[in-house]
């Protein structure tokens, strides 16, 4: 299991997948203060929709790499996915606004600002990480889909791509009109990267429950389409059986149970349960709680 | 029943829509279920149409539903139908894939291809299966246990050249008439989805800090195009008697610290939905629900 984090080798990028609502960041910033106190030199990046960096380490972080007062190796960052994308849209559409008609122009800012075109501006933002030699590990609480990566991947051809928009396309969500050229080679390198289970760690984080176990397979299998295997999985919100005292909440965790074995026998890879608490997590005292039922004594 | 949520349930003189809004796995398809239920059991004709991916629908009903509107046992009043994302989002990309294959090189087409598998464009096949029964007028009420966002309803706003639009796409017309029905049905719907006295937007959520933020961005998208959220579900609501102990007192407390936030920044009426010591499974215990969901009052707040 320790393998699996430890950068000692070469694990450099850890993903961590799964809907919103599961916990996600503060998993992830359990993580990175974890391997921060290992002393590896640990960067944490959120493009999350809340700036709640900030809240989990009660300390204001925002666009910029800023470090973690009180703690040694961890710098944290978030990246106002809105901006992203509307930094991403303009990159793509100013070299070629004057060229387009009106409403072809109209079509193509509305696909920008799909759910893709926002996936996709917060890869671009990864992308920058790749390559870095400033940090031990870089850790993203959030994972582009199978779909997007396998976009990416897809050899295009420009020009032609904007003609078809002009016959408008305009039932997809286009996210190759991203791939400019240039870009191809290194969006390239980076899909490489993380396929490389020495280098990238994926994690996915659900709950013992029906529907996000079925979205986990399915994700998952999105995901292994272009060659990604999900390393850990991390099953948040088990209730602590010690606090199951009232037969009402027996009740919900040998429902959990059922789950939990469900979970275990198809999902053939290393498994962490993960108990609720009973506050939020919120600062360093609580994450480093968290960090240590993760993945034990730092 | 307080008579400002009446008002955003039940049908007056025209068919009522009600759709349920929310992220996967916040509990949109128990919600529809549960709302349906009741609804039929007031007498009121309710169709019940859902996109549930899983197929559990099947299993929450007791009984087999088709796509089309199958009569519910055990609960007059009752259809449901459930439409095959899957089949629907294939259907959709091969009628695109179909009209670019004979006009674009093959590498075009397979990037095309990718495309069609973008979560939008599943929403789309599934919206372009909505129009159909929204114009419907068989029932006295029409629940539907998914929303389109913000977005597909501004792609399908957009004021493109429709003829090009559709020779390639086929959206939305496909089978029926000229350009200009197509464009008319489009217009009659998107006119009833934005209608409050016809249809209402519900979001589901549950009170905790990101699903509060998620829904409220894509409620905020939606009144962008002209469509307001009117109601919410808050979903797994902690039933106060079992927090006995600290552990769950607390975590109690923090969902009445996150209702007061759903409150306070929707402003429009929250359904508590509680948290059950079972699955809900089966038409006796959709019923049960629905008593504590919508009779028992206990849920309700203005």
């Amino acid at each position: 299991m320790k393998k699996l984090i430890d950068p000692e080798s070469e694990l450099k990028y850890m993903f961590f997948s799964g809907k919103g609502g599961v916990g996600k960041t503060s998993l992830s910033c359990a993580t990175a203060l974890w391997l921060a106190r290992k002393g590896y030199k640990t960067l944490i990046v959120t493009t999350d929709p809340a700036p709640n960096l900030s809240d989990v380490f009660e300390q204001q972080i925002g666009h910029k790499m800023t470090k973690v007062n009180w703690v040694k190796n961890l710098w944290a960052m978030e990246i106002d996915p809105d901006k992203a994308t509307e930094e991403y849209r303009n990159r793509i559409l100013d070299p070629i606004r004057k060229f387009l008609p009106i409403d072809t122009l109209k079509v193509m800012e509305e696909q920008l600002r799909s759910p893709c075109a926002s996936e996709m501006a917060a890869f671009d933002k990864f992308v920058e990480f790749i390559g870095n030699t400033e940090f031990d590990i870089v850790i993203f609480d959030t994972a582009p889909t199978g779909h997007t990566l396998r976009l990416l991947e897809l050899p295009v051809d420009w020009s032609k791509f904007i003609e078809a928009s002009s016959q408008g396309a305009r039932q997809t969500c286009i996210g190759s009109v991203q791939l400019l050229e240039s870009a191809k080679e290194k969006y390239d390198r980076a899909i490489e990267t993380m396929r490389d289970k020495n280098k990238t760690t994926f994690v996915f984080v659900l709950q013992p429950e029906a529907i996000s176990m079925y979205e986990a397979r399915r994700s998952m299998e999105e995901l292994s389409t272009i060659g990604i295997d999900t390393g850990i999985l991390i099953v948040n919100g088990i209730l602590p059986d010690e606090q199951c005292t009232d037969d009402f909440f027996k009740k919900r965790r040998q429902m959990q149970e059922k789950y939990l074995k469900e979970i275990k026998g198809r999902f053939k890879i290393p498994c962490i349960l993960v108990n609720l608490l009973d506050t939020e997590i919120k600062g360093l005292d609580i994450l480093s709680k968290v960090g240590v039922s993760l993945f034990g004594d730092a | 029943m307080n008579k400002d949520v009446e008002d955003r349930i039940l049908p007056k003189n025209e068919t009522r829509y009600l759709f349920i809004a929310g992220k996967g796995g916040v509990g949109k398809t128990s919600i529809a279920c549960i709302t349906a239920v009741w609804l039929a059991r007031k007498g009121y004709r309710t169709l019940l149409v859902t996109t549930d991916p899983a197929a559990h629908l099947a299993n929450v009903l007791e009984q087999r539903i088709r796509d089309t509107p199958t009569e519910i046992d055990r609960v007059p009043n009752l259809w449901a139908a459930n439409i095959d994302q899957e089949k629907a989002h294939q259907e959709y990309k091969k009628r695109i894939l179909d009209a670019a294959k004979e006009k674009y090189s093959e590498k075009m087409t397979m990037t095309i291809e990718e495309e069609l598998n973008s979560p939008c464009a599943k929403e789309m096949a599934a919206f372009d299966k909505f129009v159909s029964f929204i114009l419907e007028t068989d029932y006295d009420v029409i629940v539907f246990d998914t929303a389109p966002t913000g977005h597909t309803l501004r792609l399908l706003k957009l004021p493109t050249d429709w003829t090009r639009q559709i020779e390639l796409s086929g959206l939305v017309s496909g089978r029926t008439g000229s350009i200009e029905n197509v464009k008319e049905k489009f217009r009659k719907v998107t006119e009833i989805m934005s209608d409050p006295a016809r249809t209402t937007f519900a979001f589901v959520m549950y009170p905790e800090a990101t699903p509060i933020l998620e829904a409220w961005r894509a409620a905020e998208e939606l009144g962008n195009v002209g469509i307001h959220t009117n109601l919410i579900f808050g979903n797994l609501i902690l039933p106060e008697e079992h927090c006995r102990n600290e552990f769950f007192k607390k975590r109690k407390e923090m969902q009445d610290r996150y209702i007061e936030e759903i409150k306070s920044r929707f402003n429009v009426p929250i359904l508590k939905m509680l948290l059950l010591d079972s699955e809900i499974v089966g038409i006796d215990a959709l019923t049960k629900a629905s008593g504590m969901l919508y009779e028992d009052g206990g849920g309700l707040n203005g």
